[in-house]
């Protein structure tokens, strides 16, 4: 499995809203990464700033729509970017009552998002979360923008709200986050756990260079996109898996996924 | 030009073993041929070793000579690089011999310090070498390629620059992970990178199994690259590589990274060499 890369991928957009957020849409992009390469799809359920991206109801039905696929054996991560309610439903209720969900992704911390606004991820919230995830045997992928944010989760680690191996996706580049650039990779991988699987993201110019150096630092790779229509743009995906295969490794299936992760085999 | 790559191949070096892979290039011959292939594949310049008719390393200035007779006879535009080393215990005067008399060398060597090679040989290049090597590529309008194996080597480097033994633009090759220097890894490059001053331009290669990790971090770094069999035999798990195989995966990769490869015209400019003349 150390041959092995895992390549997660939002499908519609924590950071820049959706213009098409349908289930459709989003089990059409679903079905299109995992046939480019991607064996973790990533739905994000808010925006964090108190915008609804899927609906409870949505989210069940793009989750159906993925399942429809069938020999799709993609796995489902859901996204509570931040804890603002969604018409009523927090991200732990939604954890805690939607089938399906195998992977959490959450943003370790509270943060002025982009300078302005707060995204809320109180420390009663990240314990709420982090609990239902472990009643409901969901992996927790931990979002983290900077080290304060690893500081919480290093936190949540010791006192066994999440469990070893952590898995983290480092979110770089982001105004009030960690810049976007090698440096700064190595400077927080080093500070992990040990054993924690990992994967980093960053947006523009920094994007490539951030996935090469996680190739060549043992990482995975993550890629955050916007279905622009119908369906998102696999491009950046297809350039992420030649850079694996060139590099002599070769991208994890949705099994090989959960074997790493320890996540239970899908059964259907 | 900023954003292009300059990909150098090292086709021969002093000690990759045909035995091992039958695809090192040895003879004059057989190194035009591998040269024209990599310039095919997108290649700029092509770093020459020579060897004698064992196959052992040799400064022979004949070689030199008949070898860049051969590839240019070829009509590619190649930027040659000839290396100072490989004959084990060759005096001074021998490394610099064919800087002195062969024509057509647009860039040699610079090892900038002695060190203990993979605990098997001294790799010696002491200053007085040095200077006067340094003096032969300025007569001869030579550039000089200054090899960085440690980061010690890169305070030597500085103080080469303040002294005015070398000049800016200093065209620096870190080669990574040969023991006795400085491991291969994205860390130590980075380091290496954060730690060059102005008007320091600079390449990479990682011998053996590094190879790829380390094409990937020069990428990632902005910098430029080398390959070929001096530095690794390999393609990949227990394939074999040739020079031009591994020139074609590195142009395949930069262009994926959204780098385009310089052309030798190019990596002149860039580097502050005279444009060629056939």
């Amino acid at each position: 499995m150390s041959n092995k890369v895992i390549i997660s991928c939002t499908v519609n957009g924590c950071y820049e809203s959706a213009k098409n957020n349908s289930p459709q849409c989003i089990a059409n992009s679903v079905y299109a990464a995992w046939k480019a390469g991607v064996s973790i799809c990533r739905l994000c359920i808010n925006d964090g700033k108190g915008n609804v991206l899927l609906s409870k109801e949505q989210l069940v039905e793009a989750i159906r729509l993925i399942r429809e696929f069938k020999e799709c054996d993609i796995v489902i991560a859901c996204d509570s970017f931040g804890e603002a309610s969604l018409d009523g439903d927090t991200g732990a209720t939604i954890f805690n009552t939607v089938e399906g969900i195998e992977i959490g992704t959450c943003t370790m911390g509270t943060v002025n998002y982009e300078g302005d606004s707060p995204i809320y991820n109180t420390p009663g919230y990240l314990k709420e979360l982090t609990a239902t995830f472990k009643a409901k045997n969901i992996k927790a992928e931990c979002r983290v923008l900077d080290m304060g944010m690893l500081g919480n989760t290093k936190w949540l680690l010791k006192s066994d709200y999440l469990s070893a191996p952590l898995f983290c996706q480092i979110a770089m580049g982001i105004v009030g986050g960690i810049d976007d650039t090698v440096e700064c990779l190595l400077y927080i991988v080093r500070n992990l756990p040990a054993g924690t699987i990992w994967s980093a993201s960053a947006a523009g110019d920094a994007q490539l260079a951030i996935i090469y150096s996680s190739l060549v630092m043992g990482g995975n790779i993550n890629i955050d996109l916007v279905a622009d229509d119908k369906c998102i743009d696999v491009s950046m995906i297809k350039r992420a898996v030649a850079a694996i295969k060139e590099f002599g490794k070769d991208t994890a299936t949705g099994a090989e996924a959960r074997e790493i992760l320890g996540v239970t085999p899908y059964a259907r | 030009m900023e954003n292009k790559v300059i990909i150098s191949a090292a086709l021969t070096g002093g000690q990759s073993s045909k035995d091992k892979n039958p695809n090192v290039p040895i003879t004059p011959e057989e190194i035009a041929e591998s040269a024209y292939a990599c310039w095919k594949e997108g290649a700029a310049i092509v770093h020459l070793h020579m060897r004698d008719d064992a196959g052992k390393g040799t400064m022979d200035r004949n070689r030199f000579e008949e070898t860049i007779k051969l590839i240019r006879a070829k009509g590619s535009d190649l930027i040659i690089n000839c290396s100072n080393t490989g004959e084990r215990g060759a005096p001074w005067a021998r490394r610099m011999e064919h800087f002195k008399t062969v024509d057509g060398i647009e860039i040699g060597s610079y090892d900038i310090d002695t060190m203990n090679w993979g605990m098997d040989w001294m790799f010696e290049n002491p200053g007085y070498f040095l200077r006067d090597l340094a003096d032969v590529y300025r007569e001869r309008g030579i550039k000089p390629e200054v090899e960085l194996f440690d980061d010690g080597m890169l305070s030597i480097a500085k103080s080469y620059v303040d002294q005015g033994i070398i000049q800016t633009p200093v065209f620096c090759q870190f080669v990574m992970g040969v023991t006795g220097g400085i491991e291969a890894t994205m860390e130590n490059l980075q380091y290496l990178v954060s730690r060059l001053p102005k008007g320091f331009m600079w390449s990479c290669t990682g011998v053996g199994n590094n190879h790829l990790p380390m094409m990937y971090a020069a990428l990632a770094l902005k910098g430029h690259i080398r390959v070929g069999l001096e530095d690794n035999l390999y393609y990949g798990k227990g394939v074999m590589a040739s020079n031009h195989e591994l020139v074609a995966r590195a142009v395949r990769v930069a262009r994926n990274f959204g780098r385009e490869t310089a052309t030798p015209a190019e990596a002149r400019t860039m580097l502050g060499i005279k444009p060629f003349k056939q």
